[in-house]
């Protein structure tokens, strides 16, 4: 028996590889939750693309809910060339039984061959349910998609808090499914130019399909100035920063960015310096701003997996032993409470001297004419 | 009212505070790191142990693993479990959750019960699957991330309320359910000497992979060769390219650094 086990997942039996041709296309779930979509269901859709490039399949949408047409259009601009359209009044909020018999109908009478899952709580209930529903392999939590000579899905995660990282391979079930890590990949600009279809699909919920009722669902919005995922500049504070208002200090750094939120470590959170949606990290966000700055914090392994694909790191830490140093693309070495204000300082100088000489510029073309 | 029956399925996992990397090769190393109850089992133990005193009823605490793992189930039964099981064979080795939950369903459906509690995810894997994909196979209803659980004996339903990241929902379920325990839920309590005493006079029922097939499992969806996911390699996490870092003067510093940040057009 155990010599089936395929040799490193590498499948040569033509029965199962004929089964596993059935399966075409790369799927996501589209989230909807208090009336929207989440971040993380457009970067699913970045993934998919990337992966149905490799597999030259086509990328759909799965869309559940109940009033939710409208956002078919937003899935079809940020990357989708089908949106799977399942409205039910019985799915008007997300319900673990009624929507994983919902989406489990749809995978068998479309057979998908790879499906991706925000890794969100609500979402990984789904996921793993249907992987149950449909028997098929769940890889949870994944960070990086790539596809291997074989076409097989490269499902890459953190093991043991980002200690390791593995390798998930699902040879010989199909779809392959996996959760991707919010934060993990970005949006694709929407192009209002990209057409796709829309096609609804009515499934048959019995009563004992829908067991559970929603009583009540209580939501809380984000202050757009909190949401990491899609903050541009992160400035992230640790213990160094010494107590809660000292943070005053980043927020001033903040505020000279767009789109630039403060965050904080495990340990301020803890301490209460910060709230907890703002805890970068293992057990907190995964980010990945254009410009993620590490400020007195000494960059811990669970902090690290949080933040290290951010494109560029400034570490300031006084020790220059500190972990934050070896993956930053710049860092100081120095006391963050004499730093900050002159990075603040040169920041705004820098500015000013730069729109001067654009008016200088401009006024000297304007004399030439 | 009638007496709950609890199944609480646990598993022991290593002190991932105890893992170190080798720091040459950056892989990790297994050896010598203590194992210990999951301790987000401890909250699913600690839910069980509520009912059980408010209703009174019976506790099984159930684990897939190595013989070892015995030693998780005495603290389950130091805790208050009324019974403890190993489901312990080299043919359930290197399950993934799908094989994991088939293999616990097997036993789970030849005792009565009327919940199912899990831990949230364990903590070397921390999928979270497995309580989900369980409540599939013995084909029951589930709830994940509970944090409050108020018990109807008289409709046999729950009304619970499930943490969630920007909010929480109120749910109604008939039982029997499977549910994974938020930390919301309430800080468990750890197990007492007396607890301990009492432990050794209970007995751990071992089962292996023939007497699962005797109820009914089917050998070829147990341990690795019935697991739908297969890891072919394991990396150290990836190295990014050495940064640039300046010590001394700050001034000096900070101007370097700002004009690199410029030229990147990130100020
Ligand atoms: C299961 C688990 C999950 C976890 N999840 C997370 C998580 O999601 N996110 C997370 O962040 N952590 C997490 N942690 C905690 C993590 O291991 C670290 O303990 C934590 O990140 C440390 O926070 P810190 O860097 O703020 O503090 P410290 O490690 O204490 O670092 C403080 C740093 O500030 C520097 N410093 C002090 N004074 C100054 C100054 N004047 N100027 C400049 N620098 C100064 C020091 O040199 C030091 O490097 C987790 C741990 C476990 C076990
Ligand atoms: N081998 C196992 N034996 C018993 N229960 C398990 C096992 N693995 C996982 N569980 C249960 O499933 C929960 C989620 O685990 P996981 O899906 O592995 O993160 C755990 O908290 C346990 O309650």
């Amino acid at each position: 028996m155990a010599s089936q086990q395929p040799r490193f997942g590498v499948v040569t039996d033509p029965e199962i590889l004929k089964r596993l041709a059935e399966y075409r296309g790369v799927w996501v779930y589209a989230e909807v939750d208090d009336n929207q979509l989440t971040n993380v269901s457009l970067e699913l859709l970045a993934a998919a693309r990337y992966v149905a490039q490799k597999t030259k399949e086509d990328v759909s949408a799965v869309l559940v809910g109940y009033g939710i047409e409208r956002f078919a259009r937003d899935l079809i601009v940020h990357g989708a060339d089908r949106v799977y359209l399942i409205q039910d009044e019985k799915l008007k909020l997300y319900v673990s039984d009624a929507y994983t018999e919902a989406v489990s109908q749809l995978v068998l009478a479309k057979k998908p061959s790879i499906f991706l899952f925000g890794a969100n709580r609500n979402a990984r209930d789904l996921a793993s349910r249907v992987a149950g529903r449909v028997n098929t392999g769940l890889a949870a939590d994944c960070i990086q998609l790539e596809v291997n000579e074989n076409g097989q899905l490269e499902q890459i995660r953190p093991d043991f808090g980002g200690k390791e990282l593995s390798v998930v391979l699902t040879p010989k079930h199909r779809p392959q499914l996996t959760t991707i890590r919010p934060g993990s990949y970005k949006p694709l600009p929407a192009d209002y130019n990209r057409s796709g279809i829309v096609e609804s699909f009515e499934p048959r919920l019995a009563e004992q399909h829908s067991r559970i009722k929603v009583i009540k669902s209580v939501r809380e919005r984000l202050d757009p100035k909190e949401d990491l995922e899609k903050a541009k500049v992160i400035v992230a504070g640790g213990m160094g920063l010494r107590n809660k208002d000292n943070f005053k200090l980043l927020h001033q750094l903040a505020e000279l960015f767009e789109g630039g939120a403060v965050a904080g470590t495990r340990s301020v959170c803890e301490k209460g310096w910060l709230p907890h949606h703002l805890q970068v990290g293992q057990s907190g966000k995964t980010v990945s701003p254009k410009l993620y700055f590490a400020v007195g914090l000494s960059g811990a392994i669970q902090h690290l997996v949080g933040m290290q694909n951010s494109e560029v790191i400034v570490a300031i830490n006084i020790d220059k032993e500190a972990p934050i140093f070896k993956v930053c693309t710049y860092g100081i070495v120095g006391d963050l409470f004499e730093v900050v204000p002159l990075l603040i300082d040169e920041i705004k100088r820098v500015r000013i001297e730069r729109t001067l000489t654009k008016e200088s510029v401009k006024a000297e073309s304007a004399g030439e004419r | 009212m009638g007496e709950l029956n609890i199944v609480v399925p646990i598993k022991q996992v290593p002190d991932v505070s105890e893992l170190r990397l080798d720091p040459v090769t950056h892989a990790l190393i297994r050896e010598g790191v203590p194992s210990v109850l999951n301790p987000y089992d401890r909250y699913a133990m600690e839910a069980a142990i509520r009912l059980k005193e408010q209703f009174g009823g019976r506790i099984t605490a159930i684990t897939m693993g190595p013989m070892q793992a015995k030693k998780a189930l005495q603290e389950c039964m130091a805790l208050g479990a009324d019974e403890a099981v190993i489901l312990s064979d080299r043919a359930f080795a290197a399950a993934d959750t799908w094989a994991t939950a088939y293999t616990l369903s097997v036993y789970i459906k030849t005792i009565p019960y009327d919940f199912v509690f899990t831990g949230l995810k364990a903590i070397d894997g921390e999928t979270g699957q497995v309580g989900p994909e369980l409540a599939e196979f013995l084909g029951i209803p589930h709830i994940t991330y509970v944090r409050k659980i108020e018990v109807d004996q008289s409709s046999r339903s729950v009304r619970v309320e499930r943490q969630l990241e920007n909010g929480y929902d109120v749910w109604e379920a008939p039982y029997p359910i499977l549910m994974s325990i938020a930390r919301e839920y309430g800080e468990p309590r750890l197990p007492t000497l007396q607890g301990y005493i009492e432990a050794k006079r209970k007995q751990v029922k071992v089962v292996t992979a023939a007497d699962l097939q005797k109820m009914g499992g089917d050998p070829k969806y147990f341990g690795l060769k019935g697991s739908p996911t297969f890891i072919p390699k394991v990396h150290p996490p990836p190295a990014r390219p050495p940064g640039t870092v300046w010590e001394g003067d700050p001034k000096e510093a900070v101007r370097r650094l700002v004009e690199a940040l410029s030229e990147k057009g990130l100020v």
